[in-house]
């Protein structure tokens, strides 16, 4: 079959397509670019990146289109075919490798190649087609006219419509939909013989409802992609064997999340880590070894270095990369003071229940904890009795526990739970809690070692240069408003962990109500 | 053309790369026992004439499973000073307790004592399970505890928690499992005319009322059926319990047996503490509490003993074929601590019929780089699938309390049905054939699993548990095999008509006393 000169309404489809095909090229090629920025920060670099792969690969698709000779229709919908399942599942695929930790980068710069490859192959092949529509210099004048115009709707529309109105999967996915839609339009006009038409159709056909029931579960994974993204730009981001690390940067606030999970803003941490932190130190006569579990950042230890007569703190926290940033990056260091270098300070990169079950150095007087929420079964274990069993045996007689315990306003349950439990193993505990806007209302335990009466946090006065806590402060946190209070409920043992399901519920119940 | 299929492949390896199935590498593995079955049917052939005695012992055990270390237990822990032979099959002691690469590979669990249970209380205080005593109730040390989630059930698509399918239980479903579970308390809460639970473990503690004994003569099916739980969800999840402890079907399992596995589960119903579970479990299973067992006998075993042939007695003589050599061993008392049907090849006179048979099992130990990926619930001590004919896996991982990491996944799968048959056609399936439906099966489930598995041992259990069959708890059958013969005594799970790590050692421990009953050796009886 040769192609003859095409009919008018065929000419018309196919400029329309030209616009249409530079429209989607550069929403995939922003898609990438958001993408990327988004996952691993640096946004400038990987825009650089993204467009410089993205026209290069255009322009070895434009060269091979030589190549390409016979039945250029045919080939044209058969290449805005794999555009529409390339392009379009280019969001859903990077997510997907990101959240599994395959070979990011290279998927990205492999998918956006093929696109370049492809969506360069289009444009030639569409010139020709149209070759005896016109004079050269008209064809030529109309093509790129509406090949730079589509470029600019596609990326006014990105950032002010697109992205805000279906979000980075169903953006991609509406767009391969569109470029599908394109094939099945050219189609419908052109003449070809039978077989030819059929089997386009089919190719066309499966392309459509594959993006069509893509785009329609998309909105189920949308969620579970939330927490791959942050607010503010990511600086730097890494995946560890143990997690997902993301630090971002807005205006003054620096956050870190660990698995999506906010750790803390630069704008009120020193609200959750002096209550943290004071109050146990401030309750033994002479703070001088001090056990910081978890708490990798450093940002606790800074706390307990205010205290002149602290002789030795161990920090036990599972993931050496985590350390290793706070110890080691200037402006992340800073953020601790340095603290992490500090002489005094040791760190042990490990699990903290096989350390406490090992250690057999000198007890400590105080211990800081500081471990993420108990979400899975790792970190329940965290909130056992078996853990402060555990704990207790590596205390002097008068040790002080400051622990984090999640929010007793969203999480009362899981509060109440790890309260109770620490009780149930002897610890005189004493709840309290404070205001952290990043956080939200957030709770702490203050709690003696089995065999030592309550915890009286008034044996010294608070170190200088405190920002929130004093006496008064300290005085108002152990009080609960009605809403806080949870009076029963069950203990957290390795044989039940309760509390995972527990801070479930409670989350689950905290959305259903927020929405 | 060719450019275009060059752009075909480069799209289609992109997408073969992302979405693909994992590349499967070669898996290795072996099929294990088959050197110990051999030596095992050895003893099937004419056994040879007693010679000369060369060996004198006053007490022999023949078997070191469970029944025969704890008979050997019992005799220690008496200060029993005479001169003790220990003989066993296999190369090491456990019997179906038995490990592979730090993964059970037989049976991997125990539950806390029943107060009914004093041997067993005192063996796991003297192991070091029991650590304390609080108003007159075992405190059991934590590490042992198997550590939550429990169980959980893969049922349309995801991992729910607990072996119920809460997802496709309707309504009436979860009616009948509300009165089937009523019922069940009803039978822990109540006694027989004679004054013990109906339903206990070890089951020689269970009640003799003819009124609860009916129950062994209808079958488990039956009598579901009689008391209209109709339910297919109630019906699949009460069969997982019978395939579970018995390899038996519904229909196979006396509806004594039946109730027994979920009556007698709750050690002491009196104890009103919350225990989280009842289980108690090792990374390698049972064979933990063995080895330990084997460790405290201050009698040095032979492995690799074939007992060839005993003659009861008194005094009984042995034909053993040990280390290349045949010997004849007197002894004046014996304990066979072996299955009923090896008792009955070994003693040279007529044997008794056969009527305790065991359902065949295949097990497979599946070594992963990691813990695999689960949707819904992450992790349990033990992953059941609906529906499979497996019984599911456990994970040695899950009980070490590591939630990632290496791990070795012990995969069950009992064979009910006529158990000749079935020992037949699972003899004759091949390492291959095991492996591929243990992957198939695991992969389902967890998709990178194929990815993770770097082993896959698999093991053919002929004898795998005793069949509690219609009857069997109903009649003189249980109480026969258990009868010394001469100077030979007994031992063994058979004799409960369960096979429990808890009842072989009532047996081995029984067997012992009545040894030194008979021997005039004074003891603190602990059963009986």
């Amino acid at each position: 079959m040769r192609t003859s000169k095409a009919p008018a309404r065929l000419s018309t489809v196919l400029y329309a397509s030209a616009f249409v095909v530079a429209t989607c090229g550069l929403v995939y090629e922003l898609v990438a670019g958001a993408l990327a920025s988004y996952l691993l920060g640096d946004s400038i670099l990987w825009f650089s990146l993204i467009i410089g792969t993205y026209l290069s690969a255009m322009g070895v698709g434009s060269y091979l289109s030589r190549f390409i000779e016979r039945n250029l229709l045919a080939r044209f919908v058969e290449i805005e075919v794999a555009v529409a399942l390339v392009g379009g599942f280019e969001a859903p695929l990077l997510f997907g490798a990101f959240a599994r930790g395959v070979a990011f980068e290279a998927l990205l710069f492999a998918t956006v190649g093929l696109i370049g490859v492809l969506v360069g192959l289009e444009l030639p092949l569409l010139m020709r087609v149209l070759e005896r529509d016109g004079t050269l210099k008209d064809l030529v004048a109309r093509v790129l006219f509406l090949d730079y115009i589509g470029a600019l709707v596609a990326s006014v529309a990105f950032p002010l419509v697109l992205l805000p109105a279906m979000g980075l999967l169903r953006t991609s996915l509406a767009f391969g939909l569109i470029n599908a839609a394109v094939a099945g339009w050219t189609l419908l006009l052109f003449e070809a013989p039978r077989p030819v038409k059929v089997r386009l159709g089919v190719m066309t056909g499966a392309a459509l409802a594959l993006l069509l029931g893509a785009f329609a579960m998309a909105g189920k994974y949308e969620k579970s992609l939330d927490t791959l993204l942050y607010a503010d730009p990511v600086v730097w981001a890494t995946r560890t064997p143990y997690q997902r690390i993301a630090i971002t940067r807005g205006g003054q606030d620096t956050r870190l999340f660990l698995d999506g999970a906010l750790q803390f803003s630069t704008m009120d941490e020193y609200r959750y880590h002096e209550s943290l932190v004071h109050p146990a130190m401030v309750s033994v006569p002479a703070a001088r070894r001090v056990l910081v579990l978890g708490g990798g950042d450093g940002l606790a230890v800074r706390e307990i270095l205010r205290h002149a007569e602290v002789e030795a703190v161990v920090l036990v926290d599972l993931d050496p990369v985590v350390t290793g940033l706070f110890t080691e990056r200037e402006e992340l260091a800073a953020l601790n003071r340095g603290a992490l270098s500090d002489p005094r300070v040791q760190v042990v990169n490990g699990d903290a229940l096989p350390w406490l079950r090992t250690y057999a150095g000198a007890p400590f007087d105080v211990a800081i904890i500081d471990f993420p929420d108990p979400n899975d079964y790792g970190l329940g274990k965290l909130y056992t009795t078996h853990f402060y069993r555990q704990l207790a045996a590596v205390m002097a007689p008068h040790g002080t526990i400051g622990m984090q315990a999640t929010s007793p306003l969203f999480s009362p349950e899981a509060y109440w739970c790890i309260v109770r439990t620490i009780q149930s193993e002897g610890y005189a505990a004493r709840p309290y809690h404070t205001y952290v806007p990043a956080f939200g209302e957030w709770g702490f335990v203050l709690a003696t070692v089995p065999g030592h009466p309550n915890p009286t946090p008034r044996m010294r006065a608070f170190p200088d240069g405190l920002r929130y806590l004093d006496d008064n402060a300290l005085a108002a946190s152990f009080s609960f408003p009605r809403d806080m209070v949870r009076p029963d409920g069950p203990i957290n043992r390795l044989d039940n962990q309760v509390l995972v399901r527990l801070y479930a519920l409670d989350w689950r119940s905290m959305q259903s109500f927020a929405h | 053309m060719r450019r275009r299929d060059l752009l075909r492949g480069a799209a289609a390896v992109g997408f073969g790369a992302a979405c693909g199935a994992p590349p499967s590498p070669r898996v290795e593995g072996a099929l294990l026992g088959s050197e110990l079955m051999e030596r095992g049917h050895r003893l099937r052939g004419p056994a040879p004439p007693f010679a000369a005695p060369t060996d004198r012992y006053d007490v022999v055990i023949v078997g070191l499973g469970v029944a025969g270390l704890s008979a050997a237990w019992a005799l220690r822990r008496a200060g029993f000073s005479g001169t003790v032979g220990l003989f066993e099959l296999g190369d090491g002691p456990g019997g179906t307790a038995a490990a592979h690469r730090g993964a059970p590979l037989g049976a991997h669990y125990v539950t806390m004592a029943s107060p009914e249970a004093r041997a067993y209380r005192v063996m796991l205080e003297d192991l070091g399970v029991i650590v304390g005593w609080r108003s007159g109730r075992p405190l059991y040390d934590p590490a042992v505890i198997c550590p939550a989630p429990q169980e959980r059930l893969y049922d349309q698509g995801t991992w729910g928690l607990g072996l119920w399918p809460q997802g496709r239980a309707t309504p009436e479903d979860e009616a009948q499992l509300a009165a089937f579970s009523a019922y069940v308390d009803r039978c822990k809460a109540t006694v027989g005319a004679d004054g013990r639970r109906p339903f206990v473990i070890p089951v020689a503690a269970s009640s003799d009322d003819p009124e609860w004994r009916a129950l062994a003569r209808t079958s488990f099916a039956a009598w579901l059926d009689g008391q209209g739980y109709s339910s297919p969800v109630l019906r699949w999840w009460l069969e997982y319990g019978c395939r579970d402890d018995y390899g038996t079907t519904l229909d196979e399992t006396s509806a004594w047996a039946g109730l027994h596995y979920h009556a007698a589960r709750t050690p002491d119903p009196a104890d009103d503490r919350d225990l989280g579970t009842d289980l108690l479990t090792w990374p390698d299973g049972n064979n933990t509490l063995v080895r330990a067992l084997a460790a405290r006998s201050p009698w040095s075993a032979h492995y690799g003993a074939v007992v060839r042939a005993v003659d009861p007695g008194p005094p009984a003589r042995l034909q053993v074929d040990v280390a290349g050599a045949s010997r004849t061993i007197t002894a004046h008392q014996v304990v066979l601590a072996l299955p009923a049907h090896v008792i009955d090849h070994l003693l040279s006179r007529p044997a008794r019929p056969v009527v305790l048979d065991h359902a065949p099992w295949r097990v497979a130990v599946v070594s992963l780089d990691d813990v695999p990926k689960s949707r819904g619930v992450s992790a349990a001590w033990d992953s059941v699938v609906y529906g499979a004919s497996s019984l599911g896996f456990v994970s040695s991982a899950h009980v070490e309390g590591r939630f990632s990491g290496p791990t070795a996944l012990s995969w069950y799968e009992p064979w009910p049905g006529a158990p000749g048959e079935r020992r037949r056609a699972l003899a004759a399936q091949t390492w291959e054939e095991g492996c591929d439906r243990v992957l198939t099966e695991l992969s389902s489930v967890h998709p990178d699993v194929r990815r993770l598995v770097t082993r896959v041992d698999v093991m053919h259990w002929g004898h795998g548990t005793t069949r509690p069959l219609v009857g069997l708890h109903d009649g003189p059958t249980l109480g026969m095999a258990a009868a010394p013969i001469g100077a030979v005594h007994p031992a063994h799970t058979d004799l409960s008509g369960v096979s429990l790590f808890e009842e072989a050692s009532y047996h081995g421990v029984r067997a012992a006393e009545r040894v030194m009953s008979e021997l005039g050796v004074g003891f603190e009886p602990l059963t009986g």
